[in-house]
């Protein structure tokens, strides 16, 4: 019995290691290769076959996009940072919106008989299925007949408009996942629904919704047709049209480009591994006893 | 029930925080100090945060600058699309101090086509921005629309004759002016010299044979693995290549009624000459087929191309110890072409345009004149070698200074500037080009024979036609 | 002993809550409906008008031109929207074959116990946090046919004799592509997998070891069938990116060689962008529409989803 155990145990732990390796060549490999751009100098960009390691560790195009901003030949990168700033605050309201709204509205598709939800999910997804120009050319005619055109705020409203339908989806998927009994028995306790959602089933969902927060926010972070579109002043530009705007004439300075690239992800990843932990297991252990 | 408290906690405070960052976006327009570039923000931008009334004709630039220079036209504000470098912002900062006049630009990305951003503009009346910056391709499609001002009133005799003929024909469509030449630049072959003299080759290549030959010679010597890499992929880049081979080989693209000629004669043997570069005598780099300009200018300064076709100045990249690998042995030369015929180099020139709905179009043509005139031609070359469309600047010593300063030999450029060929201008370009771009891809990766993926591009360029003509 | 599926809810819940449902379920669902269609209500239906219009939005004082299912005929006779349609199912097929999988064994992975377990997952959002034309950038350096790392790796591991031109063959192109796409969508998907893994309930895994089941077994009687729901939320999810595939086509390889690559995200692109078919462009997007909720009825049947309603 023992040995049986230990076996298994073995397998389990190598079977850990190659998918741990596999993730790690797969997923950071290129991560690996646009961090080494960033610091290798220019003359090396294209050595075959090319540098692993950079010879020198050059920092200077983090440099110029952060404090060098001023200098003449830098003029491309300015206003980087205000832009990181621009982004955050713009997919941080996407996001509240999304899932506080579109958590409700997911729960009540997945357990609720509301009269042709399916249809209704349906032509929600189908939103997103529409070519920019489309949307874009009577939204802009109406903001701006409105005055709203180059506010963040506007763009956050736009944003979470095409953010929330996938946020349902999502949601709606994760409910369905969880076991009724959860909130029966809220229920068979004396809980109205409502109050079986806010206090059963929300703090069990911290994994739904912070995947649901994930895409929400992601989405908002990398948006460039709508920002392109809606804003046209520096004060309100998004990062991935100031990565854009690194990108030469004629010469593209790979080196710059992932050290922009490299700095518009750190947000996002503090923070996921800032909110990581509410990907919790044994949420619902227990659940079914009793 | 296990339920974690502290997860709610936590959760709730998550949210709150989120919840605090989307009212501060809320609150913050324009709130923190920024290291923007100067490029005269009127007071307050165009962000009518405080007047929330609706139905106001020109939210954007109608005269509000609060600080009125002390010169006549003070308050008017143009806006651009475009994004200004260094020795545009100072002559732009000129022409305030000059005039008064603010300049506001727009910035737009590189590789970002502007036109989805200038239809949203036209459809709302078209004065969101003033002065916009509209390529070859382009110009019949936003004439036809009706989106540029017609300027053959104010446009003088002189200016039109002190044009480059190619410039000149990007200005102009169907008889009207539309603008002034901004960016007038054309394709330059460059040739690795030092290459050339290693296989004793001491003068560059003239026809397309002796190119050939060079070419061969060089890769059998083994100093590159392939004598060029051409930009030929999918793009408008290969749309640009395929002319001036015609060109060269002293055929007529299109005829005077617009009637596609390629599929025949000088067409047909340019594109019998580009698949055999690529798949038979093999001195054309097999990765062309997706290499973009950049690409091909990396592949020329890493010193593994002896010839190429670049936009702009190149040299001025070639002999940059920082980018290239290849200093001080790069020379400009004029396109190989077939014996009797001119050398032939393809354009990409473009239109500084006032847009219709404009509201400043006197101010605005002054800015034009100002900027793209001569003189502030000049102060762009010298300052960013932007190459310009003037004549008489050839002949300007300042500015022939400055090209030996930076090897840019100015009697090749002079001679090449006179056969530079553009490409069609029709409102529906955009369509035949993707049109050509395959047929062109079918021919090199040998789908299709020459001679049907040319009849494939006329059929094609003939039903768009077709139907483009009742559009327009 | 509590049985491995989940059991059909019994009727234990007083009845007044039943009529109150409806009302709560409406109060629930009305904000975020008012919100997406005030926004994109106008919007939607200006779409529904022209996509049996011709539009030229370039002269819109002309006004549009009715023409009725001819955007529609023109699509069905065009030969380059069937070989896109084609490509895009291509790709849609390969994404989810390759990506869902490996999506999955991710969640899997991150959801077992080891050291830096949090880092790792963080880690794992980089290739989504990275902006798309930095991805575009990347990738297209990876397989640069004259610097880059994929041949630079394969030749000094000396599986290949000289640099590979990999993007310019016509039958291959698409596939790379498809794996640099895989690569950027694969974060979000291991999150919602993840997400799914914490909804299944510890015991069901240690009920089943005592009865003796195996690893695999326990994967794929326990954790697959409980992860139906997510995997459906998966599956739509990317079956509507890989219908709206733009970008990173754009910057890899410009939709060549020889349109090998143009998938329908970038023909809608370019019809109603830069030919500006305006019209046209509507009335495809609403046969992709079409086309992609005829594939989630046959993505329901194959999980055995009695209807789309129920989850598990």
């Amino acid at each position: 019995m023992r040995a049986h155990i230990r076996r298994r145990f073995n397998i389990s732990q190598l079977l850990l290691c190659i998918g741990l390796l596999f993730f790690l060549f797969y997923m950071l490999g290129p991560v690996y290769i646009m961090l080494v751009t960033s610091v290798t100098p220019e003359r090396e960009q294209l050595a075959v076959p090319p540098f692993w390691l950079p010879s020198q560790i050059d920092f200077s195009q983090y440099l110029n996009i952060l404090i060098y901003a001023d200098r003449p030949e830098n003029v491309a990168a300015r206003g980087f940072v205000r832009s990181l700033l621009n982004t955050f605050l713009v997919a941080s309201g996407v996001t509240f919106l999304s899932v506080t709204l579109g958590s409700l509205a997911a729960y009540a598709y997945a357990r609720l008989k509301v009269p042709f939800r399916d249809k209704i999910v349906f032509l929600l997804l189908f939103t997103e299925m529409l070519p920019g120009v489309v949307i874009a050319l009577p939204l802009y005619l109406t903001i701006r007949s409105l005055g709203l055109h180059d506010r963040l705020v506007t763009l956050m409203f736009l944003e979470c408009s095409f953010s929330l339908p996938f946020t349902i989806w999502i949601l709606r998927g994760y409910f369905l996942s969880l076991p009724r009994e959860l909130e029966d028995a809220a229920m068979v306790d004396g809980c109205s629904r409502v109050g079986a959602l806010f206090r059963v089933i929300y703090p069990l969902a911290t994994p739904g919704l912070f995947a649901a927060a994930a895409f929400a926010f992601i989405g908002s972070w990398n948006a460039f047709f709508l920002p392109l579109i809606f804003t046209s002043s520096a004060e309100t530009r998004t990062a991935p049209l100031a990565v854009s705007l690194l990108i030469g004439r004629f010469y593209v300075q790979f080196g710059l480009l992932a050290a922009a690239g490299t700095l518009a992800s750190i947000i996002p990843v503090a923070l996921a591994l800032l909110f990581q932990r509410y990907v919790l297991s044994g949420l619902v252990a227990g659940a079914l006893k009793g | 029930m296990a339920v974690s408290s502290v997860s709610r906690r936590a959760f709730l405070s998550g949210l709150v925080t989120v919840a605090v960052g989307s009212v501060l976006a809320a609150c913050a327009p324009a709130a923190a100090p920024t290291p923007t570039p100067a490029p005269a923000k009127p007071a307050e931008a165009p962000k009518p945060a405080q007047e929330a009334k609706p139905a106001q004709p020109a939210p954007t630039p109608t005269p509000a600058a609060k600080e009125a220079a002390p010169a006549p036209k003070a308050g008017v504000v143009l806006r651009l699309l475009e994004t200004p470098s260094a020795t545009v912002q100072a002559i732009n900062d000129d022409f305030t101090k000059k005039t008064g006049i603010r300049i506001e630009s727009e910035v737009i990305p590189q590789g970002v086509d502007p036109t989805a951003k200038l239809i949203a503009s036209f459809n709302a009346g078209g004065t969101d921005y003033d002065v916009v910056r509209v390529d070859v391709i382009d110009l019949a499609l936003y004439a036809v629309s009706g989106w540029i001002e017609d300027v053959s009133a104010r446009i003088t005799k002189d200016l039109i004759e002190d044009m480059l003929p190619f410039a000149r024909q990007a200005v102009n469509y169907k008889g009207k002016w539309y603008g002034l030449p901004k960016d007038s630049e054309w394709k330059t072959w460059v040739y690795n010299e030092k290459m050339l003299k290693d296989v004793g080759i001491n003068k560059p290549p003239e026809t397309c044979e002796e190119y050939v030959m060079a070419a061969k010679a060089v890769q059998e010597k083994g100093l590159v693995k392939y004598a060029q890499t051409w930009a030929w992929t999918q793009g408008e880049n290969i749309a640009c290549d395929y002319p001036m081979l015609v060109a060269s080989l002293g055929g007529k693209y299109i005829s005077e009624n617009d009637e596609l000629l390629i599929n025949k004669d000088a067409g047909v043997e340019a594109l019998r000459m580009m698949v055999d570069w690529l798949n038979t005598t093999k001195i054309a780099n097999p990765a062309s087929l997706t290499a973009k300009n950049i690409d091909a200018r990396n592949a020329q300064a890493a010193g593994d191309a002896a010839f190429g076709f670049h936009w702009g100045t190149p040299i001025a990249v070639l002999n940059d110890p920082t980018k290239s690998k290849v200093v001080n042995q790069c020379k400009m030369g004029l396109v190989p072409h077939k014996a009797g015929v001119a050398s032939w180099t393809v354009s990409g020139p473009e239109c500084w345009s006032i847009s219709k709905g404009s509201r400043h179009k006197d101010e605005a043509w002054e800015y034009l004149l100002f900027r793209q005139g001569r003189e502030g031609a000049k102060r762009q070359f010298i300052g960013e070698g932007t190459v310009f469309g003037w004549r008489s600047l050839f002949d300007d010593p300042e500015i022939q200074n400055f090209a030996k300063q930076r090897q840019i030999d100015f009697e090749i450029a002079r001679r090449q500037a006179e056969n530079v060929v553009n490409r069609p201008m029709v409102p529906w370009y955009h369509e035949y080009s993707a049109a050509l771009q395959l047929e062109l891809h079918n021919a090199l990766t040998q789908k299709k024979s020459v001679q049907q993926a040319l009849d494939d591009v006329v059929s094609a360029y003939n039903k768009i036609k077709g139907k483009a003509e009742k559009r327009y | 002993m509590r049985a491995l599926s989940r059991p059909k809810p019994q009727p234990l819940r007083p009845r007044r809550v039943v009529p109150s449902d409806r009302w709560v379920g409406w109060l629930l669902v009305a904000p975020s409906l008012l919100f997406i269609f005030g926004l994109l209500g106008y919007p939607l239906l200006y779409s529904l008008v022209i996509m049996f219009m011709d539009l030229n939005i370039t002269r819109p004082w002309l006004g549009p031109q009715f023409v009725g299912l001819g955007n529609f005929i023109d699509m069905a006779q065009a030969p380059e929207f069937w070989a896109s349609l084609a490509r895009t199912l291509y790709f849609a097929a390969v994404s989810i074959i390759l990506g869902t999988p490996v999506a999955l064994i991710f969640a899997i992975l991150l959801n077992q116990d080891f050291p830096l377990r949090g880092l790792a997952r963080g880690l794992m959002m980089i290739p989504w946090a990275i902006p798309h034309v930095v991805n575009g950038v990347i990738w297209a350096r990876i397989y640069d046919a004259n610097y880059g790392m994929l041949n630079g790796l394969l030749y000094q591991l000396g599986l290949i004799q000289s640099y590979i031109p990999w993007l310019t063959n016509p039958n291959l192109a698409l596939f790379l592509v498809v794996i640099a796409e895989v690569w950027v969508s694969t974060p979000g998907l291991t999150l919602l997998f993840l997400a799914g893994l914490q909804t299944i309930p510890s015991e069901l895994y240690e009920a089943a070891s005592c009865d003796g089941a195996g690893m695999f077994q326990r994967f794929w009687y326990i954790t697959l069938p409980l992860l139906k729901p997510m995997g459906l939320v998966v599956l739509v999810l990317k079956t509507i990116s890989a219908f709206g595939i733009f970008d990173i086509v754009y910057v890899l390889t410009g939709g060549g060689p020889a349109n090998s690559t143009q998938v329908l995200g970038y023909y809608i692109y370019m019809e109603s962008f830069k030919y500006l078919h305006v019209g046209y462009g509507a009335a495809l997007s609403y046969v992709v529409a079409a086309i992609i909720l005829v594939l989630v009825f046959i993505y329901v049947r194959l999980l055995r989803f009695e209807s789309i309603r129920e989850g598990a």
